[in-house]
Order: C-alpha cells, then sequence, then structure tokens
C-alpha cells in the first residue's frame, strides 16, 4: 500500500526541473498576451450591445447589469499588462495571479453574451494553475542573478494538473457526445447533418461557409470514420498522461481533429492548434532554451564587438 | 547513493514542507473536481470557463434546420443576408444568439432588433453590399441543409418582423 502511494505520489509530482515549468509559463504566457492582443477589439465590441443582451455566466453571474464601459476597458488593459508581467516572470507572486483573474473575467466577460464560445476555456484554466505554482522560479526577471535551482517535485505537479486539465476538456466533449448524441453519433449521420446544418446557418447569417464541407457532404462514409475518430481522440484523451511518446501521437490526432474542425466548419481553435496547450505533456524547455539561444546568436550577430571579431 | 536519495527527493511527502505539499494537493483537488463538475450538469447547461462541452453532442435527426436571420433587401425585392457584424459582431454564433433571443422576445423584441439592424445599415455598417438596402426583414426560416446543397432550394420562411432603412 505504501509502494503504492508512493507510486502514485511520484507520478502525480514527478520531480522536474525548475525550466520545463517556467518554459510552459513562457509559451502560455506569451500565446496569452497575442492572444489577448488581438481580442481585445472582439471584447470591446460588447461595450456597444444593448444592456438586454447581457446574459452573465460563471464569474459574472452575479450581476444584473453589464459593467460599466470604463471598467471593462480597465480590466483589459490590466489584463494584458499583468499578462506581460506573468510571461517575463516579474513579480510574479503578485502579476501571476492578477494575470489569471483578469483573463478570467475578460474572456467569461466575452462569453456572457448569449453565447458561450469554448475556444478560451482550456487556456484560461492553464494561465489559473500557473498563477498558483512556482513557474517563475526560472527564466524569469524574478530569478535573474540567482542559480538555477534543482529539479524538485514541486515543479511536476503543476505540469501533470495542467496535462489533466487539458486531457479533460476533450473528455467531456467525447462524454457530452455519447451522453447527449447517444449511437447515432457514432454512425456519422449526426456528424454529416451537424455540418451541413452549420454551413447552411453560416450562408443564412451571411459569413463565409467550408467550401470542402459542402463538396463532401455526400461522402456517409467519411462521417463515419470522422465521428469514429472524434470520439476515439475525445475518450481516448486520458490515455495521454501514460506516456509522453503516447501523448505525442494524442496530440498530433488532436491537431489534425482541429484542422479538420478548420476545415470543415471554419471554427478556429488557437490555444490547442498552436501547440502551446500541449507544452505541459513534454520538453517546453528545449523550445523555450532554443528561442533562447536563436536570440542570444541574433544579439551576438548585430553588436558591434560581435562584428568586430576575426 | 545518488540513486537513494534521487528515490527520497522523488517522494514529494519527505523532500517538501507541509504547507506546500497542503497547497499542491488542495489546488490539484480543487482543479480537478472542478473541471470535472460539469459531468453531472444538464444538457442544457454551459458556462465558463468550466463547462461539459456540449456543442454539436446533441442528437440532431436531420440536417433540417430551423434559424432566425435577417436579410436586407433593394427596391428591386432582391435580397441580401445581413452579415453578423451588423447584427451583432464578427461572431456568427453570437449574431444567432442576438437573432434567437429577439426572436424569443416575440414582436417587441424583433422589433427592436430590426430597427437596430436598419440604423446600423443606414450608418454604412455593412459595406457596398447593403448600400442600396430600403428594407430589413427578421426571418425564421425551416430548410433542409442536405437538399439546400444539393439543389439549391431553401425551405420555408416566415417574416417575423420587417421595417425600413431610412438614410
Amino acid at each position: 500500500m505504501k509502494r503504492l502511494l508512493a507510486a502514485i505520489g511520484r507520478w502525480l509530482a514527478p520531480e522536474t526541473p525548475a525550466e520545463r515549468l517556467a518554459a510552459v509559463r513562457v509559451l502560455v504566457g506569451s500565446f496569452s498576451l497575442v492572444y489577448l492582443g488581438l481580442r481585445i477589439p472582439h471584447i470591446a465590441s460588447y461595450l456597444s450591445f444593448p444592456a438586454r443582451q447581457f446574459q452573465p455566466v460563471g464569474l459574472l453571474a452575479v450581476l444584473e447589469h453589464p459593467p460599466p464601459g470604463a471598467a471593462v476597458l480597465a480590466v483589459l488593459a490590466l489584463a494584458w499588462l499583468a499578462t506581460l508581467g506573468f510571461t517575463l516572470g516579474w513579480r510574479y507572486r503578485v502579476s501571476g495571479p492578477l494575470a489569471a483573474a483578469m483573463l478570467l473575467v475578460s474572456f467569461t466577460y466575452a462569453n456572457s453574451w448569449g453565447q458561450i464560445f469554448h475556444t478560451e476555456n482550456a487556456l484560461v484554466l492553464s494561465v489559473l494553475v500557473l498563477a498558483v505554482t512556482r513557474a517563475a522560479d526560472s527564466a524569469s526577471l524574478d530569478a535573474r542573478g540567482r542559480e538555477p535551482p534543482p529539479p524538485h517535485p514541486r515543479y511536476g505537479w503543476p505540469l501533470r494538473l495542467l496535462c489533466v486539465v487539458v486531457v479533460a476538456t476533450y473528455f467531456l466533449a467525447g462524454i457530452a457526445k455519447l451522453r447527449w448524441g447517444g449511437p447515432g453519433w457514432l454512425g456519422g449521420t449526426v456528424l454529416r447533418d451537424t455540418i451541413a446544418a452549420d454551413s447552411l446557418r453560416k450562408i443564412l447569417l451571411g459569413s463565409a461557409h467550408s467550401p470542402i464541407a459542402e463538396v463532401l457532404l455526400g461522402q456517409a462514409w467519411m462521417f463515419r470514420a470522422l465521428a469514429v475518430l472524434t470520439l476515439v481522440v475525445e475518450l481516448g484523451a486520458p490515455l495521454a498522461l501514460l506516456h509522453r511518446r503516447v501523448a505525442a501521437v494524442w496530440v498530433l490526432a488532436v491537431i489534425a481533429f482541429h484542422l479538420g474542425v478548420l476545415a470543415l466548419m471554419t471554427i478556429l481553435f488557437p490555444f490547442p492548434l498552436s501547440g502551446v496547450a500541449f507544452a505541459p505533456f513534454f520538453r517546453a524547455e528545449r523550445v523555450t532554451g532554443w528561442a533562447a539561444a536563436r536570440a542570444r546568436r541574433f544579439r551576438a550577430r548585430r553588436s558591434p564587438a560581435g562584428s568586430a571579431a576575426p | 547513493m545518488q540513486a537513494v536519495n534521487r528515490g527520497r527527493d522523488h517522494c514529494y511527502n519527505r523532500a517538501v514542507p507541509l504547507a506546500e505539499r497542503v497547497r499542491a494537493l488542495a489546488v490539484s483537488a480543487l482543479v480537478m473536481a472542478a473541471v470535472l463538475w460539469p459531468l453531472t450538469w444538464h444538457a442544457d447547461r454551459d458556462s465558463f470557463p468550466l463547462s461539459s462541452y456540449p456543442m454539436f453532442a446533441h442528437n440532431r435527426r436531420s440536417a433540417v434546420l430551423t434559424a432566425v436571420y435577417a436579410v436586407a433587401r433593394d427596391a428591386r425585392g432582391e435580397r441580401r443576408y445581413v452579415p453578423p457584424e451588423v447584427i451583432a459582431n464578427r461572431e456568427v454564433l453570437q449574431a444567432r444568439a442576438v437573432l434567437d433571443r429577439a426572436a424569443r422576445g416575440g414582436k417587441k423584441g424583433v422589433a427592436i432588433l430590426c430597427g437596430e439592424v436598419a440604423a446600423r445599415i443606414a450608418a454604412g455598417q455593412g459595406g457596398a453590399p447593403l448600400s442600396s438596402a430600403v428594407e430589413v426583414q427578421i426571418l425564421r426560416g425551416r430548410h433542409d441543409a442536405g437538399r439546400y446543397f444539393d439543389t439549391g432550394e431553401l425551405g420555408e420562411e416566415k417574416v417575423l418582423g420587417r421595417c425600413p432603412v431610412t438614410r
């Protein structure tokens, strides 16, 4: 029993280099900075919505009326600045939780107008988890001039938890299809009819629809295969927690799945498609290390001392 | 010796102060419980950032689509679908939510939205394609998507409300 508990403990909190958790912070933070920057016009577009359309969800469900426009803009500005601090690891004990809270409020606001988009759930949950961990013990402004700490389980459990969060989003989507879609979902007809109806809805709403879907709608066998593959990817998500190689296969399958969704339904899920959502599964420090080495080489080439060297 | 130490360090229970262990356990338990909580929700419940991800999960029995949408007609009676940014913002699903909500509000709800859309078109939103529009109609249509993509034919439409575009 003791051995089993120790094994579970090792699995939940494996000894991990601080650089790995820090690299995930940098990747998720950088993505959040760019994404929030691009989404600010969209989020701010709700300021012109009539108050009657406000249907708050989550954290904002306590509100009866939409918050004042100035407050929304202030939260967006603070969210971006705090996310910058989060990414750079500057005063992380404050900037981390502040970034998580402000991103949560910003995206909850954008989902509080009668339509929940599901594109930002994993991103917000990832930032929330990272914000309460020691993700700035390395590769951060806070850690400048300090020796990198040795590998430790305290850098392992947050990554494991992030993997569980990402896996859960897909697993729950698979469960929902079985619960509410039933066996019809496996037959492919539900998927084909859903895509057909979605394409027509986009036409009726004066928007772009997928020409690929239009061409493929007649191929019933293909939707049967796609439906089965979708459920395999979603319900098989927990397998990605078993081993890094299994995770690599699963992540490739998920990215292919999202590319399929983009091609057939013109719905973009930027966080998983960027690959950043899956960074906790891998040795993310290699990516940031590679980027840092490139930046150093670039600086060395540009510096006068570098160019004067024989 | 190194292997022994490694084994000890590996064990979170021995290597970390109690307060940090409790924090790690509490955060992990809370987050796992939170993300799995939507499994207990009903099909029509959703939230953010926690969700049961019900999109596209429902058992659609056919490709028949019932949808509320807006069209702009010009003086010759030709119609164009009003794009999402004129109804709500650039998100198609947001425009759908706004139209559905207006339809649920009955004649009054439709009239308010119709007036707003017509005012935006009059102000130049929607650009050249809608510049000659003289009337906005909010419609509820019931269409077979499979048939539409085979033949280009739409099904039945009902006008829920109409209003002039006054420039």
